[in-house]
């Protein structure tokens, strides 16, 4: 391509977008760079349009997590289906049992077997007075079983007693009875677990109710401190004051 | 050993899909830069991002290999930026966050970088696209295909379908009003500043 005279002829400025970007076709570079050697005005452009270059970078997308990814429905649907059978028999039975424990402290559960039955019953159903006294009275806490819990522990010996009978009933319903026996034992434990969930609950939160008391008191006892060292520093300001006037009046008097 | 673009597509065309997010995971960054740029907006950029690589798979046995790959998927990218466009009735947004959070800018900045420089970048981050914005459409992807993406100009001219001299002429115009929109003085003084570079 031959230069054009006139600087503002399109194809030099398309020209000085070619140089800029060094895709010059061959045999342009000479021309052009030719006419910035006596053009003083194409000159100047071409080196603000460099200038202009560098600061183009400094706009930047967010940088963000993508992750797109294209998934195989087939192979989803394998890893869905296989993946939670995968797991041995003592996993799962591991994890009911983790599921059951976290549930049970979290529901505040209560499993009772009596008279009656078989009996579940979650502890947020119990009276405000109770959840109270065992907040406000953390040293008692240990002990802090109330009535139902001896309630329920009648009903397990009593339980325990009648599956003694069983036992000892003969061959004939041994089956059954040792069945029964194991699911009696295994609720015991779960029984225990509730407890030493709820015990340990309940030292903690008294543990951090304290806490909370002691700095609460600890703070008071700071701004007090503050406040009395804030008044004495006033009464000595005070006394000072009080005694540079009276030496005014004593000089006034004088004259 | 790195498979190129060309192997990765002709296992995805034999089926692997796991080729096939080899070239996602590529691609998926320029493409969303791309998007970004265009339309200003980091969500509707994420949507577009993802579209693109939707449609891309599913056009697979259709792609001849007549282009390079990254230049069909600037096209479809392309192509959805201006349906955004046309379907928000608006001009791009491309703008930067207007906040500038000293967290994030602590997070991503360099050792070498103390915070002030990494304020300023950002601020002029924000400027640029401020800038950006002022541009035709034609003039802004035009510049943001050569200065961010380094493509030809016969790369940008066979994705806009237009002549050479049509590509040329839209930088130059687009340059010339960015000149005017920017201060004078921006990265230029700072230490951190980086000359123009391409992505990826």
């Amino acid at each position: 391509m031959t230069m054009p005279e006139r600087c503002d002829d399109s194809r030099m400025k398309e020209a000085l977008v070619a140089l800029l970007y060094d895709e010059l076709e061959a045999g342009e570079r000479a021309d052009i760079e030719a006419h910035l050697a006596s053009c003083a005005a194409c000159r100047e452009e071409a080196s603000a349009l460099r200038a202009l270059r560098l600061e183009l970078p400094a706009w930047t997308p967010p940088e963000r997590e993508l992750g797109f990814a294209i998934v195989d429905r087939a192979a989803r649907s394998e890893r869905v289906t296989r993946s939670p059978w995968a797991l041995p028999a003592w996993g799962l039975a591991a994890a009911a049992a983790l599921v059951l424990a976290a549930g049970a402290a979290i529901a505040n559960l209560e499993v009772s077997y009596g008279s009656d039955g078989f009996r579940v019953r979650t502890g947020w159903s119990r009276s405000e007075g109770e959840t109270v006294q065992s907040v406000q009275s953390p040293r008692r806490e240990p002990s802090a079983a109330p009535a139902q819990s001896a309630e329920w522990r009648a009903e397990l010996a009593g339980l325990e007693r009648r599956l003694r009978e069983e036992l000892g009933a003969g061959p004939v319903r041994t089956v059954s009875s040792t069945a029964r026996s194991d699911s009696e034992d295994v609720l015991r434990r779960v029984q225990a677990l509730i407890n030493e969930s709820e015990a340990r609950q309940q030292r903690e939160l008294a543990l951090r109710l304290a806490q909370v008391l002691n700095d609460f008191d600890r703070q008071r006892q700071t701004d007090l401190v503050r406040i009395q060292q804030g008044f004495g520093q006033l009464e000595r300001s005070t006394a000072v004051d009080r005694e540079l006037l009276n030496q005014f009046v004593r000089v006034s008097q004088q004259r | 050993m790195a498979w190129t673009d060309e192997e990765l597509v002709a296992r995805s065309v034999g089926g692997d899909t796991e080729s096939f997010n080899q070239l996602i995971l590529r691609w998926e960054r320029p493409i969303f830069a791309l998007a970004y740029r265009v339309i200003g907006r980091e969500e509707d950029a994420r949507d577009v991002c993802q579209e693109t690589f939707l449609r891309a798979f599913r056009a697979l046995r259709g792609f001849k290999g007549q282009a390079k790959f990254s230049s069909w998927l600037y096209r479809i990218a392309l192509n959805l930026c201006r349906d955004w466009i046309r379907r928000e009735r608006r001009a791009p947004v491309a703008q930067a966050p207007e906040g500038v959070d000293l967290l994030d800018l602590a997070a991503e900045r360099e050792p070498s970088e103390s915070i002030e420089t990494l304020v300023a970048r950002r601020e002029m981050s924000r400027v640029v696209a401020k800038a950006m914005a002022l541009l035709p459409e034609e003039q802004r992807t035009a510049i943001i295909l050569k200065e961010y993406h380094g493509l030809t100009f016969q790369e940008i001219a066979d994705l806009l379908d237009c002549p050479l001299s049509t590509v040329k002429t839209r930088l130059y115009q687009g340059l010339s009003v960015l000149r005017r929109a920017l201060p004078q003085d921006g990265m230029r003084q700072q230490p951190g500043g980086r000359g123009p570079r391409s992505e990826p």
